[in-house]
């Protein structure tokens, strides 16, 4: 049973916004608004029956991987079947209005919300004027806009990586009839990444006849396993305190909290692959991948994840600025560094093809 | 207004704030349309796998960098033990291989990586599939011990109807 009928949640129909928020900084005023305090879905009609999304099944194409040697490293443009109508040749966002959702009944404390809602703010809002949005200009002409933050305090559990129910929580949290057809919805948890072997991922999904392009996000505080190593974060599991919030122009040690610095870069892996290769629903039925991948299954993210660009005018490898600020993002794939251009080494230093813009 | 035409009112109201969502009629990417930001250690070892399997294949001097000298492999089916020249010469008849599902557990020196790995091998482009368990000691970058498990050929059919998927 491919389609679920939300219940009747009175007490969603009737929820608050809590408050609205806004703070200038950097010479820029910006938002966090609409924050809204969402009573839990009953859980006796919360279940979605459809598709059983486990994590060998929505793990293997990720995984799949063959030698470099045999097969090209280039990503290639997809368009699904030849069957399905099309409107475009390749399936690539070229417009993308990012709507961050944080889950969970911690974003209400003070110490896990620390800096996050702040910092993934100020960098989502000035995305655009960096020069980490040039890093896909090979693929699309990118033009990407910061709608506003959602915060749902309800309770998260242990199912609540299940992609159905992040699609579930867009759905809820933003309200069919105001989802964007441009629309990107990042949802950061609070829920620990345990003994899973990802950080984070996106998919897609339709909710009340709309095309949903959504990412979860597990709380990476004090995970090495998802630890981009910021310079401007104190380690994971350190004790050491971070300097008080965000401050403007301080390119020094301990600016962002480490849990802020971790999501700041898998959020970029995220968005970039949502843009490159958004999940294509035909009206015939089904969901295909539709834009740049390479043989192997590996999106521009994958290609460069936990790798680093090397030193620039900033003041450690791969340090990107926005907004600002410093963060240490991972590369995206480029095809034409790869074929000449100038990149820097992938994991395992046989290609050159990573890049973080400029 | 009278208790009852309140009791009403509510009510009418309330339809109207849940009409949204009750007509949120929500439907799930198939599976497979979900793209993962692996950890750190699944990267790293991902990548480690593929160059010991390329290293194995390119290799002509007999130095295989990545494997440790007491290298074996063990099995449930015929003799339980294979020599490491034994498993090498299996290797290079491979003509390709894909990686899947590939975890990472680190206990003390050793890392323990388990993946589904898929091959193709002999003129026939013959298929097989195994469940691999290869425990990697952390201080020598080398690969000390592998555990195989054939898979099915449902599993194998299984694994070929994602592959449509994407």
């Amino acid at each position: 049973m491919r389609k679920f009928l939300l219940p009747l949640l009175i007490a969603q129909a009737l929820a608050v916004n809590a408050f609205a928020e806004g703070r200038e900084q950097n010479n820029e005023v910006y938002s966090i608004s609409e924050v809204e305090d969402l009573a839990p879905a009953p859980t006796s009609n919360a279940t979605i029956t459809s598709y059983q999304w486990t994590k060998d099944v929505h793990s293997s194409r990720k995984a799949s991987k063959g030698t470099a040697s045999i097969i090209s490293p280039l990503m290639v443009p997809h368009t699904g079947p030849t069957t399905i109508p099309r409107t475009s040749a390749i399936n690539v966002m070229s417009t993308v209005n990012t709507t961050p959702i944080f889950w969970g009944s911690s974003w209400t404390n003070s110490t896990f919300a620390s800096d996050k809602i702040v910092g993934l703010t100020v960098w989502y809002n000035n995305l655009h004027s960096s020069p980490y949005i040039s890093a896909v200009s090979e693929y699309t002409t990118l033009n990407h806009l910061f709608i506003m933050s959602k915060i749902d305090t309800s309770a998260t559990n242990v199912n609540s990586s299940n992609p159905g129910n992040v699609l579930a929580e867009v759905c809820k949290v933003v309200g069919t009839a105001n989802l964007n057809a441009n629309g990107y919805y990042p949802v950061y948890t609070d829920v620990a990444r345990g003994t899973a072997n990802y950080c984070a991922y996106h998919s897609a999904g339709t909710c009340g006849g709309k095309l949903v392009q959504f990412a979860f996000f597990f709380s990476l505080d004090n995970d090495p396993g998802c630890d981009p190593v910021s310079p401007y974060a104190p380690p994971a599991g350190s004790a050491v305190a971070q300097k008080p919030g965000l401050v403007a122009g301080v390119s020094s040690a301990y600016q962002q909290s480490q849990g802020l610095a971790a999501l700041a870069n898998v959020s970029a892996h995220e968005l970039m692959e949502t843009v490159t290769d958004p999940a294509y629903f035909p009206p015939t039925g089904g969901g295909y991948w539709g834009g740049w991948y390479d043989l192997t299954g590996a999106e521009n993210g994958d290609k460069c994840a936990w790798t680093f660009g090397p030193s620039n005018t900033r003041l450690s490898a791969g340090t990107v600025l926005i907004g600002g600020f410093d963060w240490k993002l991972q590369g995206e794939w480029s095809n034409k560094a790869q074929n000449g251009t100038g990149g820097y080494p992938t994991q395992g230093g046989l290609l050159k093809g990573c890049v973080t813009g400029s | 207004m009278c208790k009852k035409s309140i009791h009403n009112y509510l009510f009418t109201i309330t339809l109207l704030l849940s009409a949204p969502a009750m007509s949120q009629d929500i439907v799930l990417a198939p599976p497979g349309l979900s793209a993962q930001t692996v950890t750190r250690d699944v990267a790293e070892y991902t990548s480690r796998e593929q160059d010991l399997m390329a290293s194995v294949k390119a290799e002509e001097n007999g130095q295989y960098t990545l494997l440790a000298d007491e290298f074996e492999v063990w099995s449930g089916q015929g003799s339980d033990w294979q020599s490491k020249s034994e498993w090498l010469q299996i290797i290079k008849q491979q003509r390709n291989f894909t990686i899947r599902n590939l975890s990472v557990r680190l206990l003390d020196d050793f890392a323990v990586v388990s993946f589904l790995l898929e091959t193709v091998q002999g003129r026939h482009n013959k298929r097989s599939a195994q469940f691999i368990v290869d425990l990697w000691r952390k201080s020598t970058n080398k690969l000390t011990v592998r555990y195989v498990s054939d898979l099915t050929p449902s599993t194998l059919s299984f694994l070929s109807r994602q592959d449509r998927k994407i």
